[in-house]
């Protein structure tokens, strides 16, 4: 069927593109072979290009499903592959139908560059600029080799010499020499073509690689939902460029490599249950995809936690697997595991495949804790169980915020068996009290962690959904009555306590510890949600149940009749009720106030507030104060002394009242000369200040306690001067004042500053001296008074002598007089 | 990577008093340590232990939901316990006469 060909028909040219050159022939009378050399051939002629020009196969003649021969075909010229020139050759039997693609003619172009495939590199480089690019990192540079199975795989980029024609990506005209490379960055996360100038090192064109879109997958467990994708080559593939650093899912193929899993391809990103749900359990990958990217967005949206380890680390799922394949240690694909790296889901054996929403992200839990917790540590005992847990824990609240309608608190319902209830542990033979029913004591499954996590599963259930679903008993015999703290609030809880304190020997009395501590950072000291966590851990038999929160009861520190008392700061829908001691009485109450009378007096009460199970109370005065009952302070004073009486706090009282021996003044700067008591101002407190006085009075001091209500009842203290005078009483004497013994004399002040003041016991006839120190007679007096003033103002500051005769008796007192 | 698998050779040829010129490991020790070597370290051993004068050999990954494999010197498999689903398939009297013997081998990462 070969014939020789000059210019096709006009009518055989189906499309021209901008420059009148045709891109695609439909044949009719033109008969071209299905072979290379006679397209080539072809192309040559129909364009008229030189030998320079060559054709090679990019794929050779096969036969697709329909019976048509189809190729593909690649432009070179002297050897070097022009980039983007591609033809799509179509042959029925033997011969062309149509061939479509775009050839650029070339004419003069040099080939040799002028820089070596590295300092292109390196220009390249310095233009993007990167902080960090993929295959700086090892672990990346692992992956690669282990998903290509080659050992010398990398992602450091390779430059390929190609001819780059402008005008495919610009309006310009002309071919350039390029090195085209293939840049993955990590900071900035992008992965495209550059094609530098091999002459000068410009960059001429950059091209995305990551690209993404949107398709929808039927999926075998979770139903239709939206996934991202990655479009290639007109195809689509399960890879996601969009969450973090990528999330790629590869198929198994019911096999045990992993250098032989493959992309699964689909034509139009309908990835339907027609093309997928087929023997292979295709649709699987379909879960697995999904369930991770669902695992990625809610770490992000609800803990602002970028993949596993906040850097976006990229998560591989591998679906599909037969482990038993993988290793002779597995017996059956009834399983599912993270291995430090990847993700690896059996096929299923006597179950179906282990990818439903939330054993994916059970096992993406694992790289969570691995990453935050503890790198690579065996999981073994209370630790490994705390790990389980966790891991159930993020299965559990991954499904709730993709698919709210499924069961949360069971796990792997949809593989065909319900491998854990986080809500009644009892019910699959785990236990729900620590070292309760069903705890795990032997060694098998690395100490039963995959047993006792039950108790942390079931700490989780209690805290976010509350018992009033549970008996309320555990099996040491504690009561519990706890209202949960809801999902959300409970996981930021168990969150921040596994990326932030969690270590790598913890038990489950440090997890206990470090979720209250949590707790209160997130809360608040006082907060319910610690006071919450707290009870649960003891619900679940692991502490004790010395759990408590208070509550501020704001209002009146005393009632005389009715009060009301109020609550700020309490949880959406907590569980709220008051109540008073038998001395109160509850008029009506909602969840935040609450008003009570009474009729007592003198006594105090209790407000109680409960609040999901945590006591707070108040304690406030009913009525009138109590009567006082004791005063602090001397019953004998000295005259013209300060000095200071208390009492003991009075029950409800909010001041106090004091009376001082009759008659007093009430002054706020004593008057040190006066002759009456004074009481100094303010005087409502427990404690006094007073004077003394020169008029040796006495009498009682009195106090009581004062509230809204009325006065309490007073407490009398009786008070008196040293007997005629005699020194000794309470008080230091504040201004001198001699009270000279036996004579009955009284001298004052001492220190004097302009006169000093004696008075006599009667009106008998005195001799009065004063002498200086150095014994010279100063003043001299006879007097018959009973008093006598002396005038000091002019005399010099010193120690002077006052003798005072009479009836043959003679006394002598110090005096000072001071300016 | 070599290095490690020599010294893995050393260990096991050590135990199973084999001269240096037969290095014929049990397909299933050879298999447990390329899958631990496959991945990062995680603690793996191998235990020699006894069940009811029956020696087996367990292979303990460290990995979280990988089960523990027993197996016989001829890499028959006794039974296993752990994974996802936290099964077992030994004898009930399995672990309570469970004898540890050795350890035969720890990952050396
Ligand atoms: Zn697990």
């Amino acid at each position: 069927m070969f014939s020789l060909f000059g210019q096709v028909r006009e009518n055989e040219i189906a499309l021209k593109n901008k420059s009148g050159n045709a891109v695609h022939f439909k044949f009719k009378e033109t008969k071209v072979t299905n072979n290379l050399e006679s397209v080539s051939t072809f192309l040559k002629t129909q364009f008229n290009v030189q030998d320079e020009t060559s054709f090679r196969f990019k794929k050779k003649f096969g036969k697709d499903n329909i019976g048509f021969e189809t190729a593909k075909i690649q432009q070179y010229y002297k050897g070097v592959k022009v980039e983007f020139s591609l033809f799509n050759a179509i042959a029925k039997e033997g011969v062309l139908t149509s061939l479509n693609g775009r050839l650029v003619k070339i004419a003069n172009l040099n080939i040799k560059p002028k820089l070596s495939e590295e300092e292109a590199l390196q220009s390249a480089l310095r233009t993007i600029n990167a902080e960090e690019y993929k295959w700086e990192d090892q672990r990346n540079e692992n992956i690669i080799k282990s998903v290509t199975g080659d050992p010398n795989a990398s992602y450091y980029p390779k430059g390929d010499l190609v001819i780059l024609d402008k005008t495919s990506f610009s309006d310009e005209d002309g071919v350039v020499l390029v090195y085209k490379f293939d840049i993955y960055s990590i900071i900035p996360f992008q992965r495209k073509y550059y094609y530098i100038d091999a002459n000068n090192g410009e960059l001429i064109f950059a091209n995305d690689i990551l690209k993404h879109t949107n398709g929808t997958a039927a999926t075998r467990y979770s139903g239709q939902r939206n996934i991202e994708t990655e479009p290639i080559n007109g195809l689509f593939r399960l890879r996601d460029n969009t969450r973090g650093n990528g999330i790629q899912t590869f198929d198994m193929n019911n096999g045990g490599s992993y250098s032989n899993a493959t992309d699964m391809f689909d034509n139009d990103n309908d990835w339907n249950n027609t093309e997928y749900n087929n023997i292979n359990k295709l649709n699987s990958m379909l879960d697995a995809h999904w369930a991770a990217e669902m695992t990625y967005d809610y770490f992000l949206n609800e803990h602002d936690f970028n993949s596993i380890d906040n850097l976006g680390f990229s998560l591989f799922n591998y679906v599909n697997a037969d482990l038993t394949q993988i290793s002779t240690f597995f017996s059956d694909s009834d399983n599912a595991f993270w291995d430090g790296d990847v993700m690896t889901y059996g096929i299923g054996t006597n179950l179906n495949p282990f990818v439903s929403l939330d054993i994916v992200a059970h096992e993406i839990g694992h790289g969570l804790f691995e990453k935050n917790v503890c790198n690579g540590c065996p999981s073994f005992g209370e630790f490994g169980a705390i790990n389980e847990g966790l891991s159930d824990i993020w299965g559990s609240m991954i499904e709730f915020h993709a698919a709210p309608e499924k069961n949360t608190y069971s796990l792997g319902e949809e593989v065909g068996i319900v491998i854990r209830s986080m809500s009644n542990p009892k019910s699959l033979g785990d236990p729900d009290t620590y070292q309760g029913e069903f705890w795990w004591t032997s060694t098998a499954d690395n100490g039963g962690i995959h047993t006792n996590n039950s108790i942390l599963n079931h700490w989780f259930y209690l805290l976010a959904e509350g018992s009033a679903n549970t008996d309320g008993i555990n099996d040491n015999g504690d009561v519990f009555n706890i209202q949960g703290i809801g999902k959300v609030n409970a996981a930021k809880i168990i969150f921040r306590a596994e990326t932030t304190y969690l270590l790598s020997n913890s038990d489950y009395l440090d997890l206990r510890a470090f979720t209250i501590q949590a707790a209160e950072d997130l809360f608040g000291v006082n907060s319910l949600e610690a006071f919450t966590a707290c009870q649960s851990w003891f619900a679940v038999g692991v502490g004790d149940g010395n759990c408590s929160v208070e509550f501020e009861i704001a209002g009146n520190e005393v009632v005389c009749t009715s009060n009301t008392y109020t609550v700020t700061g309490l949880p959406p829908g907590a569980s709220v009720s008051w109540s008073v001691t038998p001395n109160l009485q509850i008029v009506s109450s909602t969840s935040g106030s609450v008003t009570v009378s009474t009729s007592s007096n003198g006594q105090s009460g209790t407000i109680f507030l409960n609040v999901n199970g945590s006591i707070s109370q108040r304690d406030i005065w009913l009525g009138r104060p109590a009567s006082a009952s004791k005063i602090f302070g001397p019953t004998l004073v000295n005259t013209g002394a300060i000095v200071q009486y208390s009492t003991g706090t009075v029950g409800g009282a909010t001041s106090y009242e004091w009376r001082l021996p009759y008659p007093y003044d009430e002054v706020t700067t004593f008057d040190l000369f006066g002759q009456n008591w004074q009481l100094q101002l303010p005087a409502n407190d427990q404690q006094i200040r007073a004077f003394t006085g020169y008029g040796q009075v006495s009498g009682l001091v009195q106090v009581w306690g004062k509230n809204a209500c009325g006065n309490g009842g007073a407490k009398l203290l009786s008070v008196s001067h040293g007997t005629g005078g005699e020194p000794g009483g309470g008080g230091i004497p504040f201004n001198g004042f001699t009270n000279n013994g036996g004579s009955g004399t009284t001298i004052y002040p001492n220190p004097a500053n302009d006169q000093i003041h004696v008075v006599f016991k009667d009106k008998s006839r005195r001799n009065i001296k004063f002498f200086n120190f150095q014994g010279i007679l100063i003043k001299n007096y006879t007097s018959k008074s009973n008093t006598l003033d002396i005038e000091v103002s002019s005399i010099p500051n010193g120690i002077y002598l006052l003798e005072i005769n009479q009836a043959g008796e003679k006394i002598t007192e110090k005096i000072i007089v001071q300016h | 990577m070599k290095t490690k698998t020599l010294i893995t050779f050393l260990i096991l040829i050590a135990f199973f008093g084999c001269s240096s010129d037969d290095v014929n490991l049990p397909d299933c020790f050879q298999n447990f340590i390329d899958f631990v070597n496959d991945r990062p370290p995680h603690g793996a051993t191998i235990d020699k232990v006894i069940y009811k004068e029956k020696i087996l050999f367990a292979f303990n990954s460290g990995l979280p939901d990988v089960p523990v494999a027993y197996e016989d010197e001829k890499c028959q498999n006794f039974c296993s316990s752990g994974g996802l689903l936290g099964e077992t398939n030994c004898p009930d009297d399995f672990f309570e006469n469970l004898v540890f013997v050795e350890i035969v081998w720890t990952d050396p990462r």
